[in-house]
């Protein structure tokens, strides 16, 4: 069996946890290579008005799309419940850094 | 579990929608444009993403899922992007603020800096150097130096360039410049700039105003000139006071041997020619000297106020004779002047030595001779374009002006005009200018040289003013009759006191000629000494002025000391001004100027000794 075949989706809108699929490999390494972009300019990204925010949410974000595929092999319940409170962490970061950007009128440096 | 997943979707989905809504909201608010549209990009993603999500968690549609799997590649690419847009920003930002940094200072900087490429053309200029230019800096670029100078500097600065960029070495010069229609000097430092691989790819430039510096050093090096200039004089005009002095004692010898010796012989003795050319030649070294004494300021002889303009208009038809030809002389005097202090006699030399330089500057061609008298106002500027400026006081200043149409001086020859001996004339003694430079330093006055080669001379010089009344120039003909009257004698005993052997010799037996019996000392102490002890019998004491151990001053005052009444005649080679004004209260009964002939000295003590 194909390492990414494609399983169907039970009702909840989950993924029967079996194997991983291509769009979520290829998501991981696109994440992966913008964390290595983020390490390579992170003295650079300090600059960014709260950047512990904003990177913060990249990473909790790469946490979950690494999540996705491990929850093929195991504990694919589990995984996947991490993946999504990943997801929610990342979005209320990314939602907290654009308040204090710019709803509060924080000045970039 | 997926209950519990479901409500996270939504929480989720609410953040995203909420944090489109700051951003939509906060739109205007300073995160840079295109970071902001690259995190909507983002958040509209994450909406889709999330909000299909909640939608299949609620179980109103999962159409969505084939599109949601592809979208969901697109959120890190689009993370990617925020950072990089932000990063690309912020390189932006730095740079541009490293620019403002460069400009601030680089347009801060009094100095004037222009970049230039390997062809000579403008790049990049800063403020100071474009508004020389009159023009906006960023209009400079591509525009090169014949654009904005003309062509002489432009070719100067391109060939410079060239040189520069030749030896790929720095260069300091100082050169001209026009900077709003007007040429300054300033000094300019081109480096030629270099790429990495070492190669010229052109000029940086920077340059600085110096013209305030340099016109400060021109002033100062004319005045140390002046300085330099003054102090030679006064040790020349030392040396030759010095020369004059004993030159006189030396003349007063011959000339006093050879009246005597004229007096002794027949009238048909044949070497009583030989001893008038003698004499005369021995008068002629008089007046070499008195020209020397004159040079060293220590001249002046008889001082009396005169009337300037006067003067010259009684010299006219002197004058008349003593130029070319060819040369008119123009006068213009002005009336009313007020009076001078000086020696007439000594005044007309300077006259006379200024118009026969005026008509030999104008040689054998036609030209005119214009000869002023005025008085001004001297300020300390006017002074100091004047020779002689040794601090003369500011204020009223009789001037008499001789402007001709000569050939005018070089400045080498303006430079060595005053120095004794320098001529350019092929019989000249080279004494003239020196004598009237004497003359002019001997009455605390000025003289202004304006002269250029080719187009004529104009000699100014001036005279201090004094306020009481002028009178005529005196008779010279009183002074020296050129009578001798052998028949008076006269009988008695005199005290001569010189320190010259051969002014004591010549002396004594000018004296004893006219029936006086001789007492000489050497010095002024031996003098007060021989006094002492023949005091009842000495008539009259001829005392020399500057002697060793005790002077003529210092004599005459113990002279005076011991008998108050005793006659004495000062006798000396400077001027009688100068003695007489040091014994204004002290009875000074005559005064004789060396060297001085038989005839002098006889009416020297005529007038003491009477008939």
């Amino acid at each position: 069996m194909p390492l990414w075949e494609r399983n169907g989706r039970g009702r909840s809108g989950l993924k029967d946890f079996a194997v991983i699929q291509e769009n979520e490999v290829v998501t991981l390494l696109l994440s992966l290579g913008v964390a290595i972009f983020i390490a390579q300019n992170r003295s650079r990204l300090a600059s960014l008005p709260y950047h512990r925010f904003v990177v913060g949410s990249f990473l909790t974000l790469l946490v979950a799309h690494i999540l996705t595929i491990l929850e093929g092999f195991w504990y694919g319940e589990i995984l996947n419940f991490v993946e999504h409170i990943c997801y929610s962490l990342s979005v209320l970061q990314l939602a907290a850094w654009t308040w204090l950007v710019m709803g509060k009128g924080v000045r970039e440096s | 579990m997926n209950r519990f997943v479901g409500a996270i979707d939504v929480v989720t989905a609410f953040a995203c929608i909420t944090t489109v809504v700051i951003l939509a909201r906060y739109w205007r608010r300073r995160l840079q444009k295109d970071v902001k549209v690259a995190l909507g990009m983002l958040l509209v993603v994450m909406v889709f993403h999330y909000g299909s999500n909640v939608l299949e968690w609620c179980g109103i549609t999962d159409a969505l899922d084939p599109i949601e799997d592809y979208v969901e590649i697109l959120e890190p690419a689009l993370w990617g992007g925020f950072f990089y847009i932000f990063l690309r920003g912020l390189a932006e930002r730095r740079l541009r603020a490293s620019e403002e940094r460069y400009r601030t200072l680089v347009d801060n900087l009094p100095q004037k800096i222009f970049l230039k490429d390997a062809n000579s053309v403008f790049v990049s200029c800063n403020k100071n150097f474009a508004a020389d230019l009159s023009i906006d800096a960023e209009d400079i670029s591509g525009k090169n130096d014949h654009d904005y100078y003309p062509s002489e500097l432009a070719d100067k600065y391109v060939a410079d360039d060239a040189r520069i960029m030749a030896c790929g070495r720095t260069m300091e010069l100082d050169e001209q410049n026009v900077a709003h229609g007007q040429t300054h000097t300033v000094h300019v430092v081109k480096t030629p700039v270099k790429d990495r691989d070492g190669k010229v790819v052109g000029i940086l430039g920077i340059f600085w105003d110096i013209t305030d510096r340099k016109r400060a050093e021109e002033e100062r090096k004319s005045l140390e000139a002046q300085v330099q200039h003054a102090q030679k004089l006064e040790s020349l005009g030392v040396l030759a006071g010095g020369i004059a002095h004993d030159f006189n004692n030396l003349l007063l010898a011959i000339l006093g041997n050879a009246d005597l010796a004229l007096m002794d012989m027949a009238p048909e003795a044949p070497a009583r020619r030989n001893v008038g050319e003698i004499k005369k030649a021995s008068q002629r070294a008089a007046e070499l000297s008195s020209q020397m004494l004159a040079y060293s300021g220590k001249g002046r002889f008889i001082v009396e106020a005169l009337d300037l303009s006067a003067m010259v208009e009684e010299m006219t038809h002197m004058l008349k004779v003593s130029i070319s030809k060819k040369a008119i002389l123009k006068y213009n005097f002005s009336k009313n002047l007020p009076a001078i202090e000086a020696d007439a006699t000594q005044v007309r030399q300077v006259i006379m030595n200024l118009i026969t330089n005026a008509s030999e500057a104008i040689g054998d061609r036609s030209g005119a001779i214009s000869i002023s008298t005025g008085a001004m106002e001297a300020d300390r500027a006017y002074l100091q374009e004047t020779y002689l400026d040794e601090d003369l006081p500011e204020g009223l200043y009789v001037c008499l002006e001789v402007a001709d149409t000569g050939c005018g001086m070089s400045e080498e020859t303006q430079a060595k005009l005053f120095d004794p001996f320098f001529t350019t004339k092929f019989t000249g003694r080279g004494l003239g200018m020196a004598a009237v430079l004497g003359i002019i330093r001997g009455h605390r006055g000025a003289i202004r040289i304006r002269s250029k080669f080719g187009e004529g001379t104009t000699i100014t010089v001036l005279f201090p003013a004094i306020r009481s009344e002028a009178s005529g120039p005196a008779d010279e003909g009183q002074a020296d009759d050129g009578q001798v009257d052998e028949a008076w004698k006269c009988s008695g005993t005199v005290l001569l006191v010189d320190d010259e052997e051969t002014v004591l010799a010549i002396g004594k037996r000018m004296l004893q000629r006219l029936g006086l019996t001789v007492l000489i000392a050497r010095d002024g102490r031996e003098g007060v000494d021989v006094f002492r002890e023949h005091q009842d019998e000495i008539a009259c004491v001829v005392l020399d002025m500057i002697m060793p151990h005790m002077d003529g001053e210092e004599a005459f005052g113990e002279l005076r000391r011991i008998s108050s009444d005793v006659p004495v005649i000062m006798s000396s080679g400077y001027d009688e001004e100068r003695v007489t004004r040091r014994f204004a209260d002290k009875d000074l009964a005559g005064f004789i100027q060396k060297p001085y002939e038989f005839q002098e000295l006889r009416n020297a003590m005529r007038s003491v000794l009477g008939d």
